[in-house]
C-alpha cells in the first residue's frame, strides 16, 4: 500500500473563521456517522440542515474516491482524507481535502466547471435531470454529488487541485454556508 | 408476512408500515453507507406485500436531510409505487417538508412531476 503521510491542514486555504471541527485520517462508515453527530455535539441547538448535509456529501466523497484507500479487516475499504468545518460570523465553511489520481484531474475539473457559475434555478434543473439518469461511470453514488453541494451553498463553492506529485493531487473543497 | 418495521438510526430513517391501513411512514435523516442496499430491502418487502394480494399503499416521506444517493433510492422508491398504480392498486405518495426547507420542498416537486398517481407536498411545522 502506498503511504503518503501528508500533513493534509498546509494545503488547505486560509479562512477568516475559526475551527468548529476537524478530522484526519481514514472515513470508514462509523467515522462518516461519528463526524455529524460531534458536529451535532459542537453546534448544540442550532442544527442548520444545509451544513449537515453538505458536508455528509463531502466526506463521504472522501470515504468513496480518497486516491488513498485503506482496507481495514472487517470494513469496506475506506477512503483517508482531512475534514474540518469552520465559522465566523456570516457563514459556516465545510471542508474537505483528499489525494486523488493526477490522471483523474480532468475528468475531475470537468465535472466541478458544470456547477460553476450557474443559479440555483439552473442547479435544481441540473440536479432533476441528473437525478434520471444512471450514475456516471466510476460513481458509488448518483454523480449528484457536487450538483447538491452548489445548490445548498447558493453556489458558493471553491474546488482546488495542488499538485503533489507526477501520481497524485490534493484535492480540495471549500463550500461556504450562509448563516440566516 | 412479518410487518416492515426499522429502527431509527443516526443514519437511516425509521420505517413502518400499518397492514391494516396499508400506510408506510419514513421518518429521519438518511445517508446509509450503501443507499442501494438500505432500500432494496424495502423495495422487497414491498413487492411481497403487494405478492399476497394487498391491494393499497400510501407512502408517507418525512425526512430531516437526505445524502444524493439516498434521492436516487427514493425516486426508485416512487418508481416501483408507480408500477403498481399503474395495476389498479390504490396509491398514494405524501412528502413532508418542514416549513422553511426549500429545498425539501424543490425535491419533492421535483420528484411528483414524473408520476400519475396521487401525491401531495405538504409543510409541518416542527
Amino acid at each position: 500500500m502506498t503511504k503518503f503521510a501528508l500533513q493534509y491542514q498546509q494545503y488547505l486555504p486560509p479562512f477568516q473563521a475559526y475551527e468548529l471541527l476537524s478530522y484526519e485520517g481514514v472515513f470508514t462508515h462509523e467515522v462518516v456517522v461519528q463526524f455529524t453527530q460531534e458536529l451535532a455535539a459542537v453546534l448544540g441547538g442550532e442544527k442548520p440542515k444545509k451544513l449537515f448535509i453538505t458536508t455528509i456529501e463531502l466526506i463521504q466523497n472522501i470515504k468513496n474516491y480518497s486516491a488513498e484507500m485503506i482496507d481495514l479487516a472487517g470494513n469496506s475499504p475506506a477512503g483517508v482524507g482531512f475534514a474540518g468545518v469552520y465559522s465566523n460570523d456570516d457563514e459556516f465553511i465545510s471542508v474537505s481535502g483528499n489525494l486523488v489520481k493526477t490522471d483523474q484531474v480532468e475528468r475531475i475539473k470537468a465535472h466541478c466547471a458544470k456547477v460553476r457559475g450557474q443559479t440555483v434555478q439552473e442547479l435544481r434543473a441540473l440536479y432533476n435531470a441528473q437525478l434520471r439518469e444512471p450514475p456516471p461511470e466510476g460513481s458509488k453514488g448518483a454523480g449528484l454529488g457536487f450538483i447538491d453541494i452548489a445548490i445548498k451553498t447558493g453556489g458558493q463553492v471553491d474546488f482546488e487541485f495542488t499538485p503533489i506529485n507526477d501520481d497524485v493531487t490534493f484535492f480540495t473543497i471549500s463550500a461556504f454556508i450562509n448563516k440566516l | 408476512m412479518e410487518p416492515l418495521h426499522l429502527l431509527k438510526t443516526t443514519e437511516t430513517p425509521s420505517v413502518h408500515m400499518d397492514m391494516k391501513t396499508g400506510i408506510v411512514e419514513l421518518e429521519g435523516n438518511s445517508y446509509p453507507e450503501n443507499a442501494f442496499e438500505f432500500y432494496q430491502q424495502i423495495f422487497d418487502w414491498i413487492d411481497g406485500y403487494f405478492a399476497t394480494g394487498a391491494d393499497q399503499m400510501k407512502a408517507i416521506f418525512r425526512l430531516n436531510y437526505f445524502n444524493t444517493s439516498s434521492a436516487k433510492c427514493m425516486l426508485n422508491f416512487m418508481t416501483l409505487l408507480q408500477k403498481y398504480h399503474a395495476r389498479e392498486k390504490s396509491i398514494s405518495i405524501e412528502w413532508h417538508y418542514e416549513a422553511d426547507d426549500d429545498d425539501m420542498l424543490e425535491i419533492g416537486k421535483a420528484f411528483s412531476v414524473d408520476f400519475t398517481m396521487p401525491f401531495r407536498i405538504l409543510s409541518y411545522v416542527d
